[in-house]
C-alpha cells in the first residue's frame, strides 16, 4: 500500500480560514476588553476597601496579562488587515524619534531588560510626509525589539542616533547582539514577530527602508524635498 | 464632575459583547451615572428614542447595524447627546467618518476605564455648555440685557455680537471706558460665553494692590524670596489655570513689572519670585482701563509692546451720555431691582423725574445712575420716583457731579451750558485738556470735538 498524498491547503481555504481567524481573534479581543474592565473594577473596590496586597498584586498580575494578550492580538488584527495610513506632510521625525526614546526611558520595561537609553539626535528637524502614529509604532516595535537582545543581567545601554543621509534620515539602534535574538533579524528567516513584521511594513510603506547586522539596526527615511 | 451632580446624568452603552457593556456599566454605575445597555442597533433606537440620554458610548460594529448609521441617526434625532464610538478595527477612515458625523472622540478597543472616563467627562461639560449658551441665547432674543449688562442701544448690541464673536476663542480682550460703564460685566460675559467657563475666573485690580505685593501676588513666591516671604505662595496666574484672569486697570501695573507679564504671554510659562525654576500656565487674558491706551503709552503708563499683545480685540464701552435711549432700560432695571431689595412699593419714574434724568450728563456713569436710583427708591414717598428724589433736582448739578461752584445763568440751552462748563474748566487747568477732559469726566478726543464745536478759543481760556 502507498501512503496517502499530503493534501496541502488551497490558497481559497487558506484565505477562509485567515477570516475566520481575523473573526475569532476579534471577538477574543473584545473579551480580553471586557475582562480587564471586570479586573480593573474589582481593583478599584479592593484599594477602596484596603484589601490585603497579596490579592491586589495578583490581579494587578492579571490585569497585566489581560493587557499582553489584547496587545498581542491587535497587532495580529492589525497585521491582517490592509495597512491604513494617514500620511501628514511636514511631519517631524525628530520629534516622534525623540517621543519614542523618552518614553523607553521611562516606561516600566514590560519584561523587557533594563537598559540606558542613549540618545544621538541631530538639533535639526527631520521633515517628511509620514504617518505620525503608525510611524510611532514602528520606531517603538524596533527599540523594543533591540532592547530584547540586550543581555538581562547587568542594565545595558542601547544607543539609538539620528542623522541625515542622502535625501533622507537613518535612524541606528547600537549595543545589542542582534544575531541572537532579534525579532528583525529572524525575519529575514521567516521567523519575525509579529510586531517587527508590522514595523517593516509601516517603514517600507513610507518609502523607507530596514536593514538588520549583528551590532547594528538601520533604519532609513525619506524626507520632504 | 462629582459623583452627586452625574446622578442625573444618563449613559446609554452599546456593545454586542455583553462583557464589554456589562462591565462598563458598572464602571459608570460606580462612578454615579445611570447607565442603560443595548446590544444591538435596533435595541439601541428604542432605547435611545425613547429615553432622555446625555452621552452614547457605541461600538462601531454591531450585529443589525453599522455604528455610523446609528451614530447619525442619534445626531440627526437628538444632535445636543454627545456620542463616543468605540471600535474594535481602529481604522482611520472609520474614525474620521465617525467625527465628521458628530461624534465627540473616537476610541480604539482595548482601552482602560481611566482613559474613557475623562472623554466621558469632557463630552458631558460639552453638552451642559452647549445647552446653556442655547438657553441664553433664547433668553437674548432681544438683546435688552446680556449676562446683566443692561442695554439696547446700537453701541451695546455691537459689544454683545463682539463678545459672543471672540468669546469662544483664547484671544486677549483689552475693555476700555470711563469708570462705572461696566466693563467689570463685560468681562465676566466673556469668561462665562467661553469654554472656560467652568474654570476659575480670577479678577485684580492693579490699581488696588500695593506696587510692591503685586509680583508676588500675580505670578507668587518661594519661601525665603524676600524678607516676609515665610511660606510658597502661588501666584493667581496659577490659580487662573484653565479658566481667565482679569487685570482691571492695567495701566496701573508699574511699569517694570509690566515685561514680565509680557514674557508671560509669550512663552505660556512663569517663575515664581526667588525661583529658577518655570511652570507653565494656561489662562485667557482679559484687561481693562479707563484711560485712552494712547495716552497710557504717550505717558509711560503702558509699554507699547505690552499693549499690542493684550489688545488682540479692544472692545470700547460707551459712556452713558453716549447711549442717553438706555437710560429707560437701565432705569426700570435698577428700580424693579431697589423696589424688591427694600420691599418698596415703587413702581415708576414719573415723566419729569425722567426729564432730569435725560438732561444729566452722568459722568459717573451707570453707577452713578445705580446710586441715583437706590437713593431715589429709599426716599420716594409715593409709588413713583419724583423729581424731588432725584439728588440734582436744583437744575442740573448732581450730586455725583464734580463739585463746580457757578451758578447756571437763566435761559441756557443745554448747548450754552455745556460750552459754558468746557470753557470754565480750561480756564480752571490753564489749558491743560487732558486735565479738562479728566475733570469733566470724558475722553480727550471728544473734548477736542466739543471745542472745535463750540469754537472754544484756547489761547482765550488759557490767558484767563
Amino acid at each position: 500500500m502507498q501512503p496517502a498524498p499530503a493534501k496541502t491547503p488551497d490558497s481559497a481555504e487558506l484565505e477562509k480560514l485567515g477570516r475566520a481567524t481575523l473573526e475569532i481573534v476579534h471577538d477574543l479581543k473584545n473579551q480580553l476588553n471586557g475582562l480587564k474592565l471586570y479586573a480593573t473594577f474589582l481593583r478599584k473596590r479592593l484599594e477602596r476597601d484596603n484589601q490585603p496586597i497579596e490579592e491586589r498584586e495578583t490581579l494587578a498580575k492579571l490585569i497585566g496579562g489581560l493587557d499582553r494578550a489584547a496587545k498581542d492580538l491587535t497587532a495580529l488584527v492589525r497585521y491582517a488587515r490592509p495597512l491604513d495610513l494617514r500620511i501628514q506632510p511636514h511631519t517631524d521625525l525628530r520629534r516622534i524619534v525623540s517621543k519614542v526614546i523618552a518614553d523607553a526611558a521611562e516606561r516600566d520595561t514590560g519584561g523587557l531588560p533594563r537598559a540606558t537609553i542613549a540618545a544621538q539626535i541631530e538639533d535639526d528637524a527631520f521633515y517628511g510626509d509620514f504617518d505620525p502614529v503608525a510611524l510611532n509604532d514602528a520606531i517603538k516595535a524596533i527599540t523594543d525589539d533591540a532592547r530584547a537582545t540586550l543581555p538581562s543581567k547587568d542594565p545595558q545601554t542601547l544607543s539609538i542616533s539620528m542623522r541625515p543621509e542622502s535625501s533622507g534620515v537613518v535612524i541606528e539602534w547600537r549595543g545589542g547582539n542582534f544575531t541572537a535574538r532579534s525579532g528583525l533579524m529572524a525575519r529575514a528567516n521567516g521567523a519575525g514577530t509579529i510586531y517587527t513584521e508590522l514595523a517593516t511594513r509601516i517603514i517600507e510603506a513610507q518609502g523607507g527602508k530596514v536593514n538588520c547586522e549583528t551590532d547594528v539596526i538601520r533604519v532609513w527615511l525619506p524626507l520632504s524635498k | 464632575m462629582t459623583k452627586t451632580k452625574s446622578q442625573d446624568v444618563r449613559i446609554l452603552v452599546i456593545d454586542d459583547e455583553p462583557m464589554m457593556s456589562d462591565s462598563l456599566r458598572q464602571h459608570l454605575v460606580e462612578e454615579g451615572y445611570a447607565v442603560d445597555t443595548a446590544a444591538s442597533g435596533a435595541e439601541a433606537i428604542d432605547l435611545f428614542d425613547g429615553g432622555a440620554h446625555h452621552l452614547v458610548i457605541c461600538d462601531v460594529q454591531l450585529p443589525d447595524m453599522d455604528g455610523l448609521t446609528l451614530l447619525r441617526h442619534m445626531k440627526d434625532a437628538k444632535p445636543n447627546t454627545e456620542v463616543i464610538v468605540v471600535t474594535g478595527y481602529g481604522s482611520v477612515q472609520t474614525a474620521v467618518e465617525a467625527i465628521k458625523a458628530g461624534a465627540f472622540y473616537f476610541v480604539e478597543k482595548p482601552f482602560d476605564f481611566e482613559e474613557l472616563l475623562p472623554l466621558a467627562e469632557k463630552a458631558l461639560e460639552r453638552r451642559q455648555l452647549m445647552a446653556e449658551t442655547e438657553n441664553m441665547r433664547r433668553q437674548l432674543s432681544t438683546r435688552a440685557e446680556y449676562f446683566n449688562i443692561i442695554g439696547s442701544s446700537k453701541q451695546m448690541q455691537t459689544i454683545y455680537e463682539t463678545i459672543e464673536s471672540v468669546a469662544k476663542s483664547d484671544a486677549n480682550v483689552l475693555i476700555v471706558g470711563e469708570s462705572g460703564t461696566g466693563k467689570e460685566l463685560i468681562a465676566n460675559a466673556i469668561h462665562y460665553n467661553s469654554l472656560r467657563a467652568k474654570k476659575p475666573f480670577i479678577k485684580v485690580n492693579c490699581a488696588a494692590l500695593p506696587k510692591e505685593l503685586i509680583e508676588s501676588e500675580l505670578f507668587g513666591h518661594t519661601k525665603g524670596a524676600f524678607t516676609g516671604a515665610h511660606a510658597d505662595k502661588e501666584g493667581l496666574v496659577q490659580h487662573a489655570a484653565g479658566g481667565s484672569l482679569m487685570l482691571d486697570e492695567i495701566a496701573e501695573m508699574p511699569v517694570e513689572l509690566q515685561p514680565k507679564l509680557l514674557r508671560v504671554l509669550q512663552e505660556r510659562t512663569c517663575r515664581k519670585i526667588g525661583s529658577e525654576k518655570s511652570y507653565p500656565v494656561d489662562f485667557r487674558l482679559i484687561t481693562s482701563t479707563n484711560r485712552l491706551p494712547a495716552d497710557a503709552i504717550r505717558d509711560g503708563l503702558l509699554r507699547d509692546d505690552l499693549f499690542y499683545r493684550i489688545s488682540t480685540i479692544t472692545i470700547h464701552v460707551p459712556p452713558l451720555r453716549e447711549r442717553m435711549e438706555d437710560i429707560q432700560l437701565l432705569t426700570d432695571h435698577f428700580l424693579k431691582l431697589y423696589a424688591e431689595k427694600y420691599e418698596r412699593p415703587i413702581a415708576a419714574v414719573s415723566q419729569s423725574a425722567y426729564q432730569r434724568l435725560f438732561a444729566h450728563l452722568w459722568p459717573g456713569n451707570v453707577r452713578e445712575l445705580q446710586n441715583v436710583l437706590e437713593r431715589a427708591v429709599l426716599l420716594a414717598k409715593g409709588d413713583r420716583v419724583e423729581p424731588v428724589d432725584l439728588p440734582f433736582d436744583n437744575g442740573g448739578a448732581s450730586a455725583a457731579a464734580p463739585a463746580l461752584a457757578w451758578d447756571v445763568p437763566p435761559n441756557m440751552t443745554l448747548e450754552d451750558i455745556e460750552k459754558f462748563v468746557i470753557e470754565r474748566t480750561l480756564q480752571r487747568t490753564g489749558g491743560n485738556k487732558q486735565k479738562a477732559a479728566n475733570m469733566l469726566g470724558i475722553y480727550r478726543p471728544r473734548l477736542y470735538s466739543k471745542i472745535k464745536k463750540y469754537k472754544i478759543g484756547l489761547d482765550a481760556v488759557s490767558a484767563n
